[in-house]
Parts: structure tokens; C-alpha cells; sequence
């Protein structure tokens, strides 16, 4: 292999990212990459910045006057903090902690909305197709096919969840990022949501950030994990060297569910 | 509220205290509203619907005379519609500026005096308007628009003194422009973070994320804009000095007009040397109450409506 099409495989490279929030240090020094197709699993404990970092990735400290950004995030090779913030996130699908469906918005037009302004469709149709597949992929077309016109504060919890879900994936993106998408979710539609991630993934070569607190989903899903702690990596490696071998004690309680 | 619980027993005493100082404010109210009908019936009576459908006024001290609040009535709607249209844009263009644009130490300056600015005293805002709007509209303004585009028919009659529905209307629109600013900052900076991460993240530029901010507080805009037209409708002093205060009914806003307030303020002093004038005048009060009490209810309804929209996720 070349070494451009080794940059190419890269679809999410993070060297050595520091946060502020305020006065106070959350991230130190981060560093980890993410081929295509490849899925890394963020643990550790509350507070330990896992949200940050992703926020970090996708410039959302932006318009936080407190924050504070050092480091180099690349997508696709390419520098998200030297380049239009906007356009960056073009290639990002991103699914937040808590569900946040915009409340003015129908279900559909919260899946339409972002292709639409982004310009990923040309037709009417086209756009109806890619809201199908989207809200099927995230397993909640069975619940709203009904009432696509209705609004998200109707929806329970989980759907809203999985409807944001929907969101981030009709996007296309290269790269997803997914703050515990399956907290709010049965464990049949967790299960199910695993696998379309997973196929997204090997099918469609997205690369795939998901925070994690369960370490058996991380061990499901992901080829790699990294474990934050207090802001600090303490572990990064491919998912089965970690389990069968961790070098942390912490890794190994937080991993027996012990922390 | 849906949300609220009992007090427990001993807390009702309290609540109870605390009841003939609430009452007191509500009672003032319906006080209030049967004041005005009873001091109006006598004209009501009189004239009938025929009062706000009419345009006449000729006192007589002998007699009931004729009166009818058309005139003062469309030019009430009229400088009230003119505030708004001038403030809906810019009210949300300083939103923009100060919410979006400006550094943290220049928004923080500049809110602050748009906060005082909602709090002063409006005849300052008239004696400007006598003092500097007057003559500018009057000289550089009105005649230019005259001459240019005089055919369309709100700007069809030839500017005179400059005291004007359009005057009064601009004046207006300076003094709800802070007020209606200071009600959709207010919901606007109250967006919840996830939001404005998810508007950020769907967003293809800065341009949208600032309309999908707008779109989530729409209720809140509109409910600003029906408070500020409520406001603006009874606006008083400041609009007696710029109106021209004429009874003269016209399609055009060079011309000069009147308004209920306005009306009532220069007319209250003389309302004793007539029968049924000080009626009229009370009637007009009350016209002012009922709309004035739909349009404010409508508003805080809207602005409630859109803090719940943004909770309900
Ligand atoms: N605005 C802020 N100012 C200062 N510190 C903050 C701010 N927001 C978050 N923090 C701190 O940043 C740290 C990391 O928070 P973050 O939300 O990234 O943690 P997390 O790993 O996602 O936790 P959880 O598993 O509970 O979601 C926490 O210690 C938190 O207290
Ligand atoms: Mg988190």
C-alpha cells in the first residue's frame, strides 16, 4: 500500500488534543486514529471528558467563549480546526448524549433538515428514500411510518434517541460519532442498532466513534478501545488485546463493572 | 399548571396569607374593566356600535353632539402596524448582533443600554421626535418618497408639517424596538445547549444556524411582536406630540391623524364642558382595554409556548 492511500484509510486522526473548560484542564493530550470501516469504543468513567473529546472533534466548543482548543484533529486528512467548520461537519453524523430532535421540526423535516441544507439530494423522492432508509436503519420506522408528520415531543425517550440516530445517519456520513446511543433503548433495539452500526461500518467503510459505558457492547462491537480517565488516556489498543490484557488496573475494575 | 403539587396542610395557611395581596392586584383589574363600562354605557347607549364605526366629532355644550372613534381607531391600528413592521427587523437584527456577532465585553455594553433604553421614560422619546425625527422625516424623507413613488397610494398626499401616521409610527417602532429585543433575548439566549449543538451540527453554514435558532423561538417572536403592538397601541404622550392630532380620515401616512391614547390625553382636559364626551373618551378607554388584554394575552401565551417547546425535549 502506498502511503497516500494509508492517508486515505484514515478517516479520523487525533494528535494531541488538549481542552480547557474554563480554568480546568478536561482533555490532556489525546491522541488516537480511526481507519475507515473501523470502530473505536470511548470508556470510562463519568466525567472522565468522553463527550468533550467528541464535541472536541466536531469544533462544537466553538461558540463556548470558556473553552479552549489545542491540538490537531484531521478528517479525512484534512485539518477540522484550519478549515470551514461547517463544511467539515458535512462528513460527520453525530448523535448526542441526550436526545435532542429539534422541537419545531416534524420527524421528517428533523431527518430532512440536514441533507436538504447540506445539498446530499436532488429530488423530492430522493430525499423520501433516504428518510425512509434512515429512520429503518435506526429502527424506528415501524413506530413513526404513521405519523412522519407529527412532532418529536410525542415520541418516547428511546425513539427520540434512535430518531436522532436516524438523523446523523441520513447525513451519509464518513465518520460517526455516537455518545451512548443505546443508553435510553430496550436491549432488543440496542442490539439492533449495534448491528446496523456494525454494518455501517463494514459495508460503507464509516469510521465509528461511540462512547460506551457497557464494556460488553464495546466488547460486541468495537476493533478498538481507548479508556479515559480524569481527561487522560490510560489505555488504547485493539479491543481483544485490551480485554484479554489490559494494561491499567482501573481498565481491568472498569471492565469487571467494578467502577 | 399541570406540574404543581398541593402544599402540604400547614403551608396552606400561608397560601392563604398570601391571598388578599394577590387578590388585590386582580381585583384592581375587574375594577378596572367595570369602571370603564360604566362610565362608557351612557355614550355606548347613545351612539351604539355605530361609536367605533363612525368617523365624526362635533362637540355640543347644549347637547349629545356626534361623536365616532373611527379615525382615532384605524390610526391607532395603523401607527401600531408601522412600529411593528420598522421593529420586527430591526429587533432581530441587534438580536443577531449582540447574541451572535459581537464580542462578549461590546454584547454585554450593548444590551445593557437597549435594557435601559426599554426603561425610559417615553415623552424623552417625544420631545426626540418633535426635536429631530420630525424635521428629518419632513425634509429629506417624506417628499423624496412623495416625488419618487407618490403613486402608491399610502404615500399619496403631500407631506405638510411632518406630524404624520408615519411619524408617529416610526416613533413608536424606536420605542418598542428595545422592548420587543429585550423579550426575544430572552428566549433566545434560553435555548437549551443540546440544541444549539444539534443546530450547529446540521447546519451547512452560519447563515442557517442562526435561521434554525430563530425557527425554535418563532412563538416567542411572534408573542414579542403582539406585546410590542399592544404596547405601542396605547403609547400615549409621545404620540400626541408628533401625530398632528386630526380627526381627518385618510389612506395616507404623511397625513396627520390620531390615536386612542393620543385622543384621549389631548381631549380629557375640555371632556367636562360637553355631555357624553368624557363617555366617548371612557369608551375608547375601553377599546383600549379589550384589545390591549387580548393582544398581551396572545403574547405571553406565544412566549410561554416557545420556553415549553424548547423543554419538551
Ligand atoms: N462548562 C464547563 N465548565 C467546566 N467544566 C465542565 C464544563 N462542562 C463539563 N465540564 C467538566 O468536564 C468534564 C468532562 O465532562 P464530559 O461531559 O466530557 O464527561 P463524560 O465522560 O462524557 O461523562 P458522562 O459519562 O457522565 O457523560 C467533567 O468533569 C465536567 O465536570
Ligand atoms: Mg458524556
Amino acid at each position: 500500500m502506498t502511503s497516500t492511500s494509508l492517508e486515505l484509510e484514515r478517516a479520523l486522526e487525533v494528535k494531541g488534543l488538549n481542552v480547557w473548560l474554563g480554568e480546568k484542564q478536561i482533555l490532556h493530550n489525546i491522541t488516537f486514529k480511526v481507519n475507515r470501516g473501523e470502530i473505536l469504543a470511548i470508556m470510562g468513567p463519568s466525567g472522565s471528558g468522553k463527550s468533550t473529546l467528541l464535541r472536541a472533534i466536531s469544533r462544537l466548543l466553538d461558540h463556548r467563549t470558556d473553552a479552549r482548543v489545542r491540538g490537531e484533529v484531521l478528517i479525512n486528512g484534512i485539518n477540522v480546526y484550519t478549515t470551514n467548520p461547517y463544511k467539515a461537519r458535512k462528513y460527520i453524523g453525530i448523535v448526542f448524549q441526550n436526545p435532542n430532535p429539534f422541537p419545531h421540526m416534524t420527524i421528517y423535516d428533523n431527518i430532512a433538515v440536514g441533507p436538504k441544507l447540506h445539498k446530499l439530494v436532488r429530488s423530492k423522492t430522493e430525499l423520501d428514500n433516504l428518510v425512509r432508509w434512515a429512520l429503518k436503519s435506526a429502527m424506528l420506522w415501524d413506530d413513526v411510518k404513521e405519523k412522519l408528520n407529527s412532532y418529536p415531543a410525542e415520541l418516547s425517550g428511546g425513539q427520540q434517541q434512535r430518531l436522532c440516530l436516524a438523523r446523523a445517519l441520513a447525513m451519509r456520513p464518513k465518520l460517526l460519532l455516537l455518545d451512548e446511543p443505546t443508553a435510553n433503548i430496550d436491549p432488543v433495539n440496542a442490539k439492533k442498532i449495534e448491528n446496523i452500526v456494525k454494518k455501517m461500518s463494514r459495508e460503507e467503510s464509516v469510521a465509528v466513534v461511540i462512547v460506551t459505558h457497557t464494556p460488553a457492547q464495546a466488547m460486541r462491537i468495537s476493533d478498538k478501545v481507548l479508556f479515559l480517565f480524569n481527561g487522560k488516556t490510560i489505555e488504547y489498543g485493539p479491543t481483544q488485546v485490551v480485554a484479554s490484557n489490559p494494561d491499567h488496573d482501573l481498565t481491568q475494575s472498569f471492565l469487571r463493572g467494578e467502577i | 399548571m399541570d406540574n404543581s403539587v398541593p402544599p402540604p396542610r400547614e403551608d396552606k395557611i400561608f397560601l392563604y396569607s398570601l391571598l388578599p395581596f394577590a387578590s388585590v392586584i386582580i381585583a384592581a383589574l375587574i375594577l378596572l374593566g367595570i369602571i370603564l363600562l360604566d362610565t362608557s354605557l351612557p355614550a355606548l347607549k347613545e351612539y351604539g356600535i355605530g361609536l367605533f364605526m363612525r368617523n365624526v366629532w362635533k362637540p355640543r355644550e347644549d347637547g349629545p353632539g356626534e361623536y365616532g372613534l373611527l379615525a382615532p381607531i384605524i390610526g391607532t391600528l395603523e401607527t401600531a402596524i408601522i412600529a411593528v413592521i420598522i421593529a420586527l427587523p430591526m429587533s432581530l437584527s441587534l438580536l443577531i448582533l449582540t447574541e451572535e456577532m459581537m464580542p462578549n465585553k461590546w454584547r454585554d455594553l450593548v444590551s445593557t443600554l437597549i435594557d435601559v433604553m426599554a426603561g425610559l421614560p417615553t415623552i424623552l422619546y417625544g420631545l426626540w421626535g418633535i426635536e429631530v425625527l420630525i424635521p428629518f422625516l419632513r425634509d429629506h424623507f417624506m417628499s423624496f418618497l412623495h416625488e419618487k413613488i407618490g403613486f402608491i397610494p399610502l404615500l399619496s398626499c403631500q407631506p405638510l408639517s411632518g406630524s404624520s401616521i408615519l411619524a408617529a409610527g416610526m416613533l413608536l417602532s424606536i420605542m418598542i424596538i428595545p422592548f420587543i429585543y429585550v423579550i426575544i433575548r430572552e428566549s433566545y439566549s434560553t435555548i437549551p445547549q443540546s440544541l444549539v449543538e444539534a443546530a450547529i451540527a446540521y447546519s451547512s453554514g452560519w447563515r442557517h444556524y442562526v435561521k434554525f435558532k430563530i425557527g425554535l423561538i418563532k412563538p416567542a417572536l411572534l408573542g414579542g411582536l403582539l406585546l410590542g403592538f399592544g404596547r405601542a397601541a396605547g403609547e400615549t404622550v409621545a404620540v400626541a406630540l408628533v401625530i398632528g392630532n386630526s380627526f381627518h380620515l385618510s389612506s395616507c401616512i404623511f397625513a396627520p391623524g390620531y390615536t386612542i391614547s393620543s385622543l384621549i390625553a389631548n381631549q380629557f382636559a375640555n371632556s367636562m364642558y360637553y355631555p357624553l364626551m368624557s363617555s366617548v373618551l371612557f369608551a375608547g378607554g375601553l377599546f383600549l382595554l379589550s384589545t390591549g388584554l387580548a393582544l398581551n394575552y396572545a403574547g405571553v401565551k406565544l412566549i410561554r409556548r416557545s420556553r415549553k417547546l424548547c423543554q419538551a425535549v
